[in-house]
């Protein structure tokens, strides 16, 4: 196949590699954007379906591919091409980690504040490409928010950017907005650049515990607080049970505003992050809602109320509520990725010549 | 043409809301930026969005071009009307019609003012973030199709990180509203700064904020503007993230001083206005930081109360209309680079000003890197005109050369159109335009602006294959 992709590495699929059931015929493992390009260009020309996956974490949300012809893996096209620290941003290939841009941006004090799940395995573009916010956005704002720069490159190979390195720039339409949260529907995402915060000196969590019918009234008081909490979130595992509020403040004075907001809920402060906290328990999401934080009182049994909006992303200025129940998956974990480059990670399966062609 | 269009114009909306007398239609001949003016075909001011979508409709039906106008206050002439075309101002809608304190939110027509917003909700203790500078005039839809920002967007981000919704009448004149709830494309994220090309927001919802517990405003003087570039790195190296910080070198200030005597410290080689806002705590801590990277201030004031702090912004705030103080013509330019570049542009900046012979002022949001120069001169000398446009378009080079933007903030309308190709390649642009032709198949939408050359969509780009053939035979190069 895709002989004149000489340069690029295509293997033959494995089972492994099928996405929510429905295997493609070939993986390609393109390590530039030109690489990208060149292999979205080629399957253009013969008509071939492309699914572009990161670290795998959520490929297999929504319905199957109608058609997978191949599986764009962007694990190898990971460099971290700019921290530019004293500017508070960030530019980053689509393949690189969540957990290893935190981890190069914290060397200098700094964040990119997003909490996604799963950040070990999701990446830069897969963060993007679905756009699921973390608690934090309450303060934070999400992907979007944060996103001050894009390079895309189009199902016909075309490469485009749009935005900059600077946070504020109004030149010419934002494809990053459109690009995030589009799952890949309008090309691949190749690389990324980031407004960054300064890691915050402290954290402390208020933790409470509450009937229902306080719930709401409460968690309303913490949201609008002069204390300025980065997130307030809810657990209610048991719909016949109590509600746990949490609200999260970050800054050096973290311990006394964590106070302030103790007066108005009650319950305890820790350092402890709780165990449930922005935790989407792999493929426990039975379905998550949208609304208004006023609405953070209704009751389950008016919940999703029509006419509110479902998706898969959550709201970014309310609180998500996660039932109980589970709808397990079979397939968890995904197979690691990476490949055995000078970036240093390793390939699932290993890199093969692709037998039909290709390859190196 | 025209004629039957206004004849039409006029069965749908009120007489007195179809303006076509020549001398009513000069009011609206240009918007902030004077110098593109253009008499518009007809006025019409709708009072509803349904009126709105009619007009759009109407337009669609006659081929007539439409562009949207706010206030007039934008500074990129995105508002230019187009002689040929209709005019559609908001003015008439300036209701505020919801407001909802538990969801943090309130709906307004695109005619009522930034500032109206904070305004209805203060007492109770919230406002409404952005803030540009012409906030008392300037209209909420102006600021969606600018997606405008102001003085605190660095902590607090632009109107798109603040808008949760517009209903909006697309090109071909359907009401739709996009919703950042709503699953799907962020379409709301891409009309908002589409400069009126992609369709009229007619209500949007905004997210009000809570009002800080605590600000605290400081004005520190220093001997030269390298000195307060060095205490700005500092403030961002030391984690703070402040409200505002902004910066006025030495001619600026003797605008400021000359038009609203803000007594700044007298023989300042630039003054800087840091503003710390959040929960008290926090910003008791900031502030004796800040204290610390500002010793080397030759003076430090700090506001004591709501008074002294809008004394301290009074110079900052009027420094663009002062300038006319110290010279009879001037040309405001916008542009950003990257924080760490603002000593090395600066200093670009001031050999420019040396060779040409145009004095050039800077006031600056300096934490986000958006340069706001003020290019003066006679226009009564021959030749100073061009040669201030030569130095305003050498500012953008650099901009660019610096990896920043050609416009932080006013918008590229029909001013900075030409500029967009030093900034974006051929496929980034084609690639906008695609979006573009998605929404406005038939370039009725303020065409002209924003894109340096207007394309029908028939002409949408192709994929680019290969080498041109010209190019192969060496007839022709690409640059």
């Amino acid at each position: 196949m895709i002989a004149e992709v000489a340069e690029v590495t295509v293997r033959d699929a494995v089972p492994e590699d099928a996405v929510n059931g429905v295997l493609p015929r070939w993986v390609a493992l393109p390590e530039t954007v030109e690489e990208i390009a060149a292999v979205l260009r080629a399957c253009a020309e013969r008509d071939l379906a492309v699914v572009p996956a990161g670290g795998g974490t959520k490929l297999h949300w929504g319905p199957p591919p109608e058609r997978c012809d191949v599986l764009l893996d962007l694990c190898c096209v990971n460099e971290i091409l700019e921290h530019a620290a004293g500017d508070l941003v960030v530019r980053a290939q689509a393949g690189v980690t969540m957990d290893a841009l935190a981890g190069t941006l914290a060397a200098k004090g700094q964040e990119l504040a997003l909490d996604v799940p799963f950040p070990q395995d999701a990446t830069v573009g897969g963060t993007l490409a679905t756009a699921l916010p973390g608690p934090r956005s309450f303060r934070y704002g999400t992907a979007r928010d944060l996103l001050i720069g894009i390079t895309v490159v189009l199902p016909d190979g075309t490469i485009a950017r749009s935005g900059g390195k600077v946070v504020k720039n109004v030149a010419g339409y934002d494809l990053g907005k459109l690009f995030t949260g589009s799952y890949g529907t309008l090309g691949v995402i190749a690389e990324a650049t980031f407004r960054l915060h300064p890691l915050p000196a402290a954290r402390r969590w208020v933790v409470t515990e509450l009937d229902r019918a306080e719930a709401a009234p409460v968690a309303a008081a913490l949201a609008t607080s002069q204390a300025e909490p980065s997130a307030v979130e809810v657990d209610w595992p048991d719909p016949g049970g109590p509600v746990t509020l949490a609200a999260l403040v970050e800054g050096a004075a973290a311990e006394a505003r964590a106070g302030a907001l103790r007066e108005l809920a009650g319950g305890s402060v820790t350092e402890e992050r709780p165990p449930w906290w922005g935790l989407i328990e792999h493929d426990e999401v039975l379905a998550e809602a949208r609304f208004l934080p006023a609405g953070a009182g209704a009751s389950s049994t008016r919940w999703p109320r029509p006419g509110w909006p479902c998706a898969a992303r959550w709201p970014p200025a309310g609180c998500c509520w996660r039932r109980g129940a589970t709808w397990p998956r079979t397939s968890w974990p995904p197979p690691s990725r990476g490949c055995a480059n000078e970036r240093g990670c390793t390939c699932w399966p290993p890199r093969t010549t692709g037998s039909t062609g290709g390859g190196r | 043409m025209m004629d039957t269009l206004v004849a039409a114009l006029r069965s749908v909306l009120p007489a007195d809301s179809v303006i076509t007398d020549p001398v009513r239609l000069r009011t609206y001949e240009c918007d902030g930026l004077t110098y593109h003016r253009a008499t518009p075909g007809v006025v019409v001011l709708p009072g509803t969005a349904e009126q709105v979508a009619q007009v759009v409709r109407l337009c669609n039906e006659h081929g007539v071009p439409f562009v949207a106008r706010g206030s007039g206050t934008g500074l990129s002439g995105g508002a230019l009307p187009r002689e040929d075309g209709v005019l559609i101002v908001t003015s008439k809608m300036r209701a505020v019609l919801e407001i909802d304190l538990a969801n943090r939110r309130a709906v307004v027509e695109p005619g009522v003012t930034n500032l109206a917003i904070t305004e209805a909700v203060r007492d109770q203790g919230y406002y409404y973030a952005p803030d540009p500078s012409s906030q008392q005039v300037c209209s909420i839809g102006g600021n969606v199709a600018e997606n405008s920002g102001g003085a605190h967007c660095l902590k607090y981000g632009f109107t798109v990180n603040h808008v949760e919704a517009c209903e909006i009448v697309t090109p071909d004149g359907d009401l739709v509203t996009l919703d950042r709830m709503d699953p799907g494309y962020d379409l709301l994220g891409a009309f908002i700064g589409s400069e009126g090309t992609l369709g009229i927001a007619t209500k949007i919802t905004v997210r009000l904020s809570r009002a800080p517990e605590a600000v605290t405003t400081v004005l520190a003087a220093f001997e030269s503007i390298e000195q307060g570039g060095q205490a700005v790195s500092a403030i961002i190296g030391a984690g703070i993230v402040p409200a505002a910080i902004e910066m006025m070198d030495a001619l600026a200030i003797e605008a400021a001083e000359a038009a609203v005597a803000c007594s700044y410290p007298e023989g300042a080689g630039a003054v800087l206005i840091v503003e710390l806002d959040g929960p008290a705590a926090e910003v008791e801590l900031q502030f004796a930081r800040l204290r610390q990277i500002c010793a080397n201030a030759f003076e430090l004031r700090v506001a004591a109360d709501a008074a002294e702090r809008a004394a301290i912004w009074k110079g900052r705030k009027s420094a663009f209309a002062a300038v006319g103080r110290i010279s009879p013509a001037y040309i405001v330019q916008d542009g950003v680079v990257p924080r760490t570049s603002l000593p090395a542009v600066l200093a670009a900046i001031d050999r420019l000003s040396a060779e040409h012979g145009i004095r050039v002022a800077n006031v600056f949001h300096a934490g986000d890197g958006n340069l706001h120069p003020l290019v003066l001169f006679d226009d009564e000398e021959p030749g100073a005109g061009e040669r201030a446009e030569v130095v305003s378009g050498a500012i953008l080079d650099l901009c660019v050369e610096h990896g920043g933007s050609i416009t932080g903030e006013h918008g590229v309308g029909v001013d900075k159109a030409r500029y967009m190709p030093k900034m974006f390649s051929a496929d980034d642009l084609d690639t906008m335009q695609l979006v573009r032709c998605a929404f406005d198949p038939r370039g009725l939408a303020n065409p002209g602006k924003v894109f340096p050359t207007p394309r029908l969509c028939g002409e949408v780009p192709g994929v680019r294959k290969g080498v041109h053939p010209l190019v192969e035979s060496g007839k022709a190069e690409q640059f």
